[in-house]
């Protein structure tokens, strides 16, 4: 009886709260947390309380935000530069077939690169003070989008193509009536993937290679053995990339992928 | 009123296969005309070559109104499958095609063509959410909103059961009596080539193609409608699909 009574309760609470799927999954895992904090000592897993009490200091310091900023521009610089690469790319293998066997040995290889080798072949190369980030982001970027923006481009529909060709469409109309729907999917994905990776490779250099941003910094403190501000500075950055995915994705998922599509 | 005149159309694909060479026809204007042959003849190669969709090796194809003045037309193209967007509701997909011609008016044109289709109530649906036949009629709507000079139509009812074709034939050749457009179809459905059209031109099947032979079938609508039901069904059916279909 007690069981059908949560049951429904829970079932309820689903109905009147939106976000109740969401907001139960991080509360268990915040619980789960705090009671495996609690067999181990706290220099190893600090309690979720005094975790998140460091990870609000953290998010207002200038400390952080300086170093994340440096962080998410060599991210970001990255990112661009990798899908843009990819598009020329995949515009060339799809224009010249004899481009697109051409490139495919080299993206295989681009695939099979581990990120900690591209740092230790770019930091040896280029010295620790380089570009690192950024060229590790494009290498091991680059071949990612394209295998992402590929199919994109080779299946657009020809039929409607023709059809918008036929009643000539201006050149505006085709592309936001009849091309980016069908673009907006693979790119939306693209994008999200890219951004994800490149934070995450940007993060990995720093920490081989920088005297800044946040992947430096949340080595100096492991190397100080401070879990909770290794934790922080983690949650801190992570705080900010849910934001851009609220922020920024989900508006843009919500503009560009109309309504039948996402049904 | 556009006529359309090929002259020594030749198209190949590849070096070996030859589907036109030479191949000349006139469709004057306001006809309505029904390439009919088998299926591989070139019947949509040769839509798409007049709608310019692909280009031919060599030859002419001119649209020219009385008197005799080189235009280019607006052209109306019903193809095999519907090809809507489905990403945009109905409205829209007629809506969308009104942009360079009737920016104004667009929404009323939008709804009076889709009371003429008899899908009004359907403006806000989204492509998969309405039948096939459904759609095809949303694709024969969007042709016709444009007013076009030309319509060509690509077995507009190849892909749907018998039933939706039948009653989108009595309803196409209603909305053809209305439009104004030389119309140019192709089918390898011997009766919807005699209903639809003034002049069955028959294709060979042999390669590169040519014309074996032009039927006129031009007589009383009336006529056709008779003949149509008499031959499509058994008496005791048609009274059943004639019930269905009042």
């Amino acid at each position: 009886m007690k069981i059908t009574r949560a049951i429904s309760a829970l079932k309820h609470l689903a109905r009147s709260f939106r976000f109740f799927p969401e907001v139960s999954s991080l509360a268990l895992l915040i619980i789960a947390w705090h009671f495996v904090s609690k067999t181990v000592p706290s220099f190893l897993l600090p309690s979720p309380l005094s975790t998140f009490l460091e990870t609000y200091k953290t998010l207002f310091s200038t400390d952080f935000l300086s170093n994340a900023f440096l962080t998410l521009k060599r991210a970001f610089n990255g990112f661009v530069i990798a899908f843009v690469v990819a598009h020329i790319l995949v515009l060339s293998s799809i224009y010249i077939a004899a481009l697109k066997r051409f490139w495919s040995p080299l993206i295989l290889i681009g695939l099979s690169i581990p990120a900690t080798i591209g740092i230790f072949v770019t930091v040896v190369m280029l010295g620790s003070r380089g570009p690192i980030a950024l060229i590790v982001v494009v290498i091991i970027l680059t071949p990612l989008m394209y295998l992402m923006l590929y199919p994109a481009f080779q299946n657009i529909n020809k039929g409607l193509t023709e059809m918008a060709k036929v009643y000539r469409f201006r050149r505006s109309v085709f592309l936001r009536y009849v091309i980016v729907p069908q673009l907006a999917p693979y790119y939306l994905s693209a994008i999200r993937a890219g951004v994800n990776d490149s934070w995450k490779l940007a993060i990995l250099a720093e920490v081989f290679s920088f005297g800044d941003g946040v992947g430096y910094r949340i080595l100096q403190y492991f190397n100080l053995f401070s879990i909770r501000q290794v934790l922080a500075w983690f949650i801190s950055f992570l705080l900010i990339l849910v934001l851009i995915e609220y922020g920024v994705f989900q508006n843009l998922e919500r503009f560009l992928v109309p309504k039948s599509r996402k049904a | 009123m556009v006529q359309i005149e090929i002259n020594n159309l030749t198209k190949s694909f590849g070096r070996r296969f030859t589907i036109f060479n030479n191949f000349s026809l006139t469709i004057k204007a306001n006809d309505r005309v029904c390439l009919f042959g088998p299926s591989g003849c070139g019947k949509t190669t040769f839509l798409n070559l007049l709608a310019g969709l692909s280009r031919p090796d060599s030859g002419d194809i001119l649209f020219t109104t009385n008197p005799s003045n080189l235009i280019e037309p607006r052209v109306g193209y019903v193809f095999q499958e519907p090809r809507l967007l489905p990403w945009w509701t109905i409205e829209k997909n007629l809506s969308v095609v009104l942009d360079n011609i009737d920016p104004k008016d667009s929404l009323s044109s939008v709804r009076r063509i889709l009371k003429l289709v008899r899908l009004r109530d359907h403006k806000k649906k989204y492509p998969n959410e309405i039948s096939g036949g459904e759609q095809q009629r949303v694709a024969i709507a969007r042709a016709l909103i444009i007013k076009p000079h030309i319509l060509f139509l690509d077995e507009p009812f190849s892909h749907l059961d018998e039933f939706a074709a039948a009653q989108l034939r009595f309803d196409l050749l209603k909305l053809l009596e209305k439009v104004k457009a030389t119309t140019v179809f192709t089918t390898h459905n011997p009766l919807e080539a005699i209903y639809l059209a003034n002049r069955i031109v028959v294709l060979s099947e042999k390669k590169p193609t040519s014309i074996k032979r032009v039927i006129n079938t031009r007589f009383a609508q009336q006529d056709k409608k008779d003949l149509y039901r008499e031959f499509i069904f058994e008496k005791p059916i048609r009274r059943i699909m004639h019930e269905l279909l009042k």
